[in-house]
């Protein structure tokens, strides 16, 4: 297992480099958004880092399916993972390898997320506003920390099972949403019957639960049908691909 | 290769078969690539050479029978580039790095130290496009920086599929004169390419598939003496009898001619012995690894059948 080789191999390219600076941006911009104008917009002037987090976020629901599906299919779509395969040839190391990389490099960009949150929530909050509310930590480490961990861990599943970057950011994308709209559907109808399915395919309620630790055994279904699954037939179907 | 401390590997192919559905890609196909020797990998398109090129380097599961490189499959070998370059295909190199950082990073994977990447890129003759990215490469300099990824780790086994595609008249020169002194070195040579005059002028060895299975295998000498006499009989059935009795290859060619693996002369003393009456006998005008390859894979030169197209007059 070579993560130092995969990360080095995924940040050395001119697309990564796009992708990283955009996100820095995104990042830096929500995070000012979140922390900065918060102030202006509640009444008692503070700025709170739990809403912080939730405005950031929004672009890394996209940005983690995008780096996650790009560390771990990029190279099946542009064919360079012949060059890989013929000098790592085990291939279970070289997923391993892929997935550690992508975790890196999420907990790297979780990591300067919630700081930069935490930054600009305190410059907001005493500088700017009346007062900055950092204790709310813990509902960031159940709730959003919950949340982006399901889309990393979904992004995967996808990246690994599709083995396509195309394919697999409309799902670590699309599937998610499709799974919230009818979450919402369900609730708005009274539809108890469709309110267990989508239940069932819930994984950021799911995660939630299961951070907060009010989860019963069927919030492990959805980590079931949507991580474990995926990653495991991925698995199967990375060792055996013919490659060419 | 630059050292030769211990003699390469041999590439053995057994009883190799593959099939796609109902189709069969490689059927029962052995063959063996010595150390000391450019093998060419010839046959027609759809004949199995990169669906064995791929099993023989892990990128493909065989059905039956076994690839190994030194007795070992290609992936049981622990960093299979210090022993074994392969290029398969140029455009498998990601378009967004450049020259340097793909040698850089091959480096690394092997093992192998940084400088070893700008002595590569010296070799291909790609120092002046080092800071340029791949996806601005011609094919000729992704075909230079695909051996050169193939060199990185100093190995004594090169697999090169079609490797001549896209070079210029100084590239194919240059890499024949590569290939030749990496033999010529102890190494191990297999040659996969349809450019049947740079096949000739640079392999010792010839294995010839078609439909999956082996046609003939040898060395270049031999195979090409294959169509050195032609010669055609009053009893062409009995000439054939003849050939199959004494074990002599023959090929059939157009009206009734024969491609005999004889000198005109041992052709004459046998026509004498099995008293049969010749019609033509003499060493076949042009004869090559084309016709070679034509008449052993079955399939016909194209000027034969195909009338020569019409140039438009001025």
């Amino acid at each position: 297992m070579r993560p130092d080789i995969d990360l080095r191999a995924f940040l050395d390219t001119r697309g990564a480099a796009i992708l990283l600076t955009l996100t820095l941006l995104a990042v830096l911009g929500f995070a000012a958004l979140g922390g900065l104008l918060q102030p202006a917009l509640t009444p008692d002037g503070s700025s709170d880092l739990e809403s912080t987090v939730f405005v950031l976020t929004l672009p890394l629901m996209l940005i983690i399916p995008a780096l996650t599906v790009w560390i771990t299919a990029g190279e099946w779509s542009d064919r360079s993972i012949q060059t890989t395969l013929l000098q790592r040839p085990g291939r279970l190391g070289v997923l391993s390898s892929k997935a550690v990389t992508a975790l890196v490099v999420f907990a790297v960009l979780v990591a300067l997320t919630i700081a930069l949150a935490a930054a600009s929530t305190w410059i907001g909050g005493e500088l700017i506003g009346q007062r900055a509310i950092l204790s709310s930590i813990e509902g960031v480490m159940t709730t959003q920390l919950a949340t982006l961990s399901a889309t990393f861990l979904f992004s995967l599943a996808m990246g690994v099972l599709l083995q396509s970057t195309v394919l697999g950011l409309v799902a670590a994308i699309g599937v998610p949403f499709m799974v919230g709209t009818a979450a919402n559907l369900a609730a708005a109808f009274g539809a108890e019957t469709l309110s267990d399915v989508v239940r069932a395919v819930d994984l950021t309620s799911a995660a939630v639960a299961l951070a907060e630790g009010t989860a019963g055994a069927f919030e492990l279904l959805p980590l079931g049908l949507l991580v474990v699954l995926p990653l495991a037939v991925g698995a199967r179907r990375w060792l055996h691909r013919e490659i060419g | 290769m630059t050292t030769t401390t211990s003699p390469a590997p041999t590439l053995e192919v057994r009883a190799l078969s593959k099939s796609y559905g109902a189709r069969p890609a490689v059927d029962g196909l052995s063959f063996e690539c010595r150390p000391g020797s450019v093998t060419g990998f010839l046959g027609p398109n759809g004949a199995g050479k990169s669906t064995t090129l791929r099993i023989l380097t892990g990128l493909a599961e065989a059905d039956q029978g076994t690839a190994l490189i030194g007795g070992r499959r290609y992936r049981e070998l622990d960093r299979p580039g210090r022993s074994i370059g392969v290029m398969l295909d140029a455009r498998a190199l990601h378009g967004g790095r450049t020259g340097i950082e793909t040698l850089r990073l091959a480096a690394r994977t092997l093992g192998m130290p940084a400088a070893r990447a700008e002595e590569v890129l010296e070799t291909v003759g790609l120092a002046d496009a080092a800071r340029k990215r791949v996806s601005g490469f011609s094919y000729g300099m992704r075909q230079r920086l695909g051996i050169g990824v193939a060199l990185i780790g100093d190995p004594s086994v090169l697999v090169l599929d079609e490797p001549a595609n896209g070079l210029d008249p100084e590239g194919i020169r240059w890499m024949r004169r590569l290939l030749r002194s990496f033999a010529d070195a102890g190494g191990t040579v297999l040659l996969s390419s349809h450019q049947l005059r740079e096949v000739e002028a640079t392999v010792d060895r010839l294995v010839v598939v078609s439909g999956g299975r082996l046609v003939r295998e040898g060395p270049l000498e031999e195979l090409t003496a294959v169509a050195g006499t032609r010669v055609t009989a009053l009893d062409a059935a009995a000439l054939r009898r003849a050939l199959d009795t004494h074990g002599i290859a023959f090929e059939p060619r157009a009206d009734g001619e024969l491609a005999v693996s004889l000198a005109p002369e041992d052709m004459g003393r046998l026509a004498l012995r099995e008293n049969l009456v010749l019609t033509s006998l003499g060493a076949g005008a042009g004869t090559g690894l084309e016709e070679v390859f034509f008449s052993l894979t079955g399939h016909v030169e194209p000027s034969a059948v195909e009338p020569a197209p019409v140039l438009p007059t001025a």
